[in-house]
């Protein structure tokens, strides 16, 4: 069995944690929001390359998630802009 | 013993094929899963765009250290999971149950500091349910009593996608436990590390969301 792997990949997600609530406590201003985002979409690209082995998914299944993971900003980006433009 | 070579069901042309079939409709539902959070998170952005101060200090009303305990709790029930995979294929019926086990107890840990978070905050008065006393103690009671209500409903969701996943691991133990087929027992293992990392990716966007957007 490979134990190095996935402990490596827990440890990275337990650091990028750290980091993402270190942030919280100690930054201010408006862009703390932006970085708390790009890291938990590291920590998501982690669980979901490793974890759920995209890594060595095949094309198809690839497509479907980042076909999901783009249908999802679709709605969150038009929903805003709707708002954001009243 | 003669050794059985695992044959695929009826529909499929061999055993790749059934697992990519397989592994495919598990994304797909997953997908689907993933919308229905995501009407969820996108009333949220658009209720914390227009309401951006109160939603900031209603967020400050949740409990980071407890939040922070629950997703190191669910991290580690990742990794339990994908070891269980890996002793599931390497066909160790006693590792791959002490992986399933231990995945279930700290999923069965999220839930219990979750269902504390709850108490804490009916203790507050900030469970906006009918028949409750919603007291917020600010301005514009009204939009925290959204914030609230979104929490409940993305949080409750959640956890009854955990409770789900703690299910489909339980009958996932007593199938490891009889250990008949090892080939679909790797295949229904996947499916259910699959379903088990998803919830966990969730909870990392509930996670930010609700908890990190404070003042």
């Amino acid at each position: 069995m490979n134990y190095r792997q996935p402990i490596l990949i827990w440890l990275g997600l337990l650091a990028l944690l750290a980091l993402t609530v270190g942030l919280n406590v100690l930054m201010t201003g408006p862009w703390r929001p932006l970085l708390h985002y790009v890291i938990a979409t590291a920590m998501a690209a982690l669980l979901m390359v490793f974890f759920m082995r995209l890594r060595a998914s095949d094309g198809l299944i690839r497509l479907f998630a980042v076909g999901g993971v783009l249908w999802l900003g679709l709605l969150i980006l038009i929903t805003l802009a709707e708002v954001l433009t009243r | 013993m003669p050794i059985v070579k695992p044959a695929p069901a009826e529909q499929f042309d061999d055993m790749g094929q059934q697992r990519r079939a397989v592994l495919m409709g598990m994304w797909v539902f997953l997908v689907t899963e993933l919308l229905l959070f995501g009407g969820g998170f996108a009333m949220f952005a658009m209720y914390r765009v227009q309401h951006p101060q109160v939603f900031a200090e209603a967020a400050g009303h949740l409990s980071l250290p407890l939040a922070t305990a629950n997703t190191v709790l669910l991290l580690t029930s990742g990794l339990t999971m994908a070891l269980a995979e890996q002793a599931v294929e390497a066909g160790s019926r006693r590792l791959t149950l002490v992986f399933y086990l231990a995945t279930m107890a700290l999923g069965l840990g999220f839930l219990g500091v979750k269902g504390y978070e709850w108490y804490q905050e009916w203790q507050a008065q900030l469970m906006p349910l009918p028949g409750l006393v919603f007291a917020w103690p600010g301005n514009e009671s009204q939009q925290a009593e959204l914030f609230f209500n979104l929490y409940f409903i993305l949080t409750g969701l959640h956890a009854l996608h955990m409770v789900i996943g703690l299910g489909l691991l339980g009958v996932m133990v007593v199938l490891v436990q009889r250990w008949r087929d090892p080939h679909r027992l790797t295949r229904q293992t996947q499916v259910s590390g699959l379903y088990w990392a998803f919830v966990d990716v969730i909870w990392l966007f509930l996670f930010t969301t609700l908890y990190l957007l404070g003042p």
